[in-house]
């Protein structure tokens, strides 16, 4: 990691004024016409969510701003703070205050750029992309809830650029997941170490590789794979895996989507040993979790004066005990599937508000999956 | 290196409308009356608008290249095309929109620095000449989201 940032500044010192003495124009005159070196930007939504058999509940579920600054042509500041459920307090349910990204982003070359700081996992359609009035829906898909884990950061640095002919990758070193956290239902979400005081005894490496070459597709595939067991004793380690697949395209007003993700968990039976004896009861943790879903939307109004209104239909499959270790029985509430159908309706370009019914299921005869309505407001400035 | 902008609603443009004479019954009058006289003028003016016309077409500078058009779309967080490849000495017309947000396009260590409006609002023109061959990066110059700093692109400008 420090030798990529040490490359990245030897790479810099040089070619910094190389490029200004080539350069045609003025120094003055690329000045005044760069854009502007700070900017601040952000996007916000607040959800009505009305389960089976509960009360409603508002939640002002995020509120991120994003600083970006500009030191010079190559070298940027990026930054997201994001305020989750509108308080802080400290206790369990309470509201969250994440540092989301928060990097530096040494810009070399076309193919060979280097990236250090808080760092977005490259991993999934919606965990670098996730801005309300750009998806479909009230609330995230399930499979980037529970199997990708979105929003998902960690410390680390790591390089990214462009092949050519559109394709582009991403390929970072960070801190790995925690593995005493990871559970029956949300799989290994809890394990996420956030960047806060991270156990870097064991690293974790993810990357993506992506086309979008063809106006209105995107296709990509990514990886994330960490030795996620550490502090237990007697020590043993916990390998993770996660591959992933996705595409996106969209075209005047049709937009569709898909993503294929799966998790593998080694040494799962010791990770449920080690963790039943510390806490006494058994977290029954999977060797592998699998999701995908697929989702068709379509504006029934483009362009009107009073803005557009589309329609969108979302299926999920999504399983958090696929494959369990030997001698463990799966739980069957936590093999689930969820149709989501809705509506958008965009005033603006950066506004959305969203309305939408989720059916949900699971293979269990005993614990019913609810249904649930939900309406939010998003936007983006 | 020339730089022209603009912002057309490519939607709400009207055909040009050409006016038309709705009566032709006085110059058919002016002929009757006048007869012979009226012919050899008007015959001579013609005469001179189109030896005037050879002589202004010989001495006239040759017309520029018509610009090389590239359409150019802008989503959360790419351009596409992001490698665009383009022969020195031809002007180019980028004809950029939006499929999202509002974007910028920025061609660095040039002049070039413009934003393109949100989806629906238009198609933003930018004629852009570029000084010599090379690599030129562009990059979106407006804070569009969490994986702004990804939206960059290549234009390759070979001899």
């Amino acid at each position: 990691m420090w030798a990529l940032l040490a490359c990245a500044l030897l790479f810099l010192l040089p070619a910094t004024p190389a490029r200004a003495q080539g350069t045609a124009a003025p120094v003055q005159e690329r000045e005044s016409t760069s854009a502007p070196a700070t900017g601040i930007s952000g996007y916000m939504d607040f959800h009505y969510n009305k389960e089976e058999f509960q009360d409603g509940r508002l939640d002002f579920h995020r509120f991120v701003l994003l600083v970006t600054h500009s030191f010079n042509d190559r070298i940027r500041f990026v930054s997201e703070l994001e305020l989750e459920h509108a308080l802080v307090e400290g206790l369990e349910d309470a509201g969250e205050l994440e540092l989301e990204q928060a990097y530096l982003d040494f810009l070399l070359t076309r193919g060979f750029n280097v990236r250090a700081g808080m760092l977005l996992m490259p991993v999934g359609i919606i965990n670098e992309r996730h801005e309300p009035p750009v998806y479909y829906g009230v609330e995230r898909p399930f499979v980037d809830t529970v199997i990708v884990p979105s929003t998902w950061f960690e410390v680390g640095a790591g390089i990214h650029g462009e092949l050519g002919r559109g394709w582009r990758y991403r390929a970072f070193v960070t801190s790995p997941l925690d593995a005493a956290e990871f559970s029956a239902e949300e799989g290994v979400r809890e394990g996420r170490q956030k960047g806060a005081e991270t156990n870097a005894g064991r690293i974790a490496t993810t990357g993506r590789l992506e086309y979008v070459g063809t106006p209105g597709l995107t296709v990509g595939a990514s990886w994330w794979s960490g030795h996620s067991g550490f502090e237990f004793r007697p020590r043993f380690d916990v390998p993770v895996r996660l591959v992933e697949a996705d595409a996106r395209y969209s075209r005047g007003p049709f937009d569709a989507r898909a993503q294929y993700a799966y998790v593998s968990i080694d040494n799962a039976d010791l990770l449920n040993d080690t963790l039943g004896r510390r806490t006494g009861v058994n977290p029954n943790i999977a060797r592998a979790m699998r999701g995908f879903y697929a989702e068709g939307g379509y504006r029934i109004v483009d362009g009107a004066r009073w803005g557009d209104l589309g329609l969108f239909a979302r299926y999920e499959n999504f399983d958090t005990q696929f494959r369990m270790p030997a001698g463990y029985v799966p739980l069957p509430e936590f093999d689930r599937d969820a149709w989501v159908i809705g509506a958008t309706y965009w005033p603006d370009a950066d506004i959305a508000v969203k309305v939408d019914y989720v059916v949900q299921k699971n293979q269990s005869t005993t614990i019913a999956a609810p249904n649930g309505f939900n309406i939010g407001l998003g936007w983006w400035f | 290196m020339t730089i022209m902008t603009g912002t057309s609603m490519m939607s709400k443009t009207k055909p040009m409308t050409t006016p038309m004479m709705k009566d032709s019954t006085p110059m058919t009058t002016t002929l009757r009356r006048h007869g012979r006289p009226v012919l050899v003028s008007v015959s001579l003016i013609a005469w001179a608008a189109v030896v005037s016309g050879r002589f202004d077409a010989q001495q006239a500078p040759p017309a520029p290249p018509a610009p090389h058009v590239i359409d150019v779309s802008a989503e959360r967080f790419a351009f596409t095309p992001s490698e665009i490849k383009v022969k020195a000495g031809t002007p180019l017309e980028f004809r950029l929109r939006s499929d999202d947000t509002s974007h910028g396009f920025r061609i660095l260590d040039t002049s070039v620095n413009v934003r393109i409006p949100k989806r629906g609002k238009g198609v933003t023109t930018v004629v852009f000449e570029p000084p010599k061959p090379g690599r030129y990066t562009f990059e979106c110059s407006k804070l569009c989201g969490a994986g702004h700093s990804f939206m960059r692109g290549t234009l390759i400008v070979t001899e």
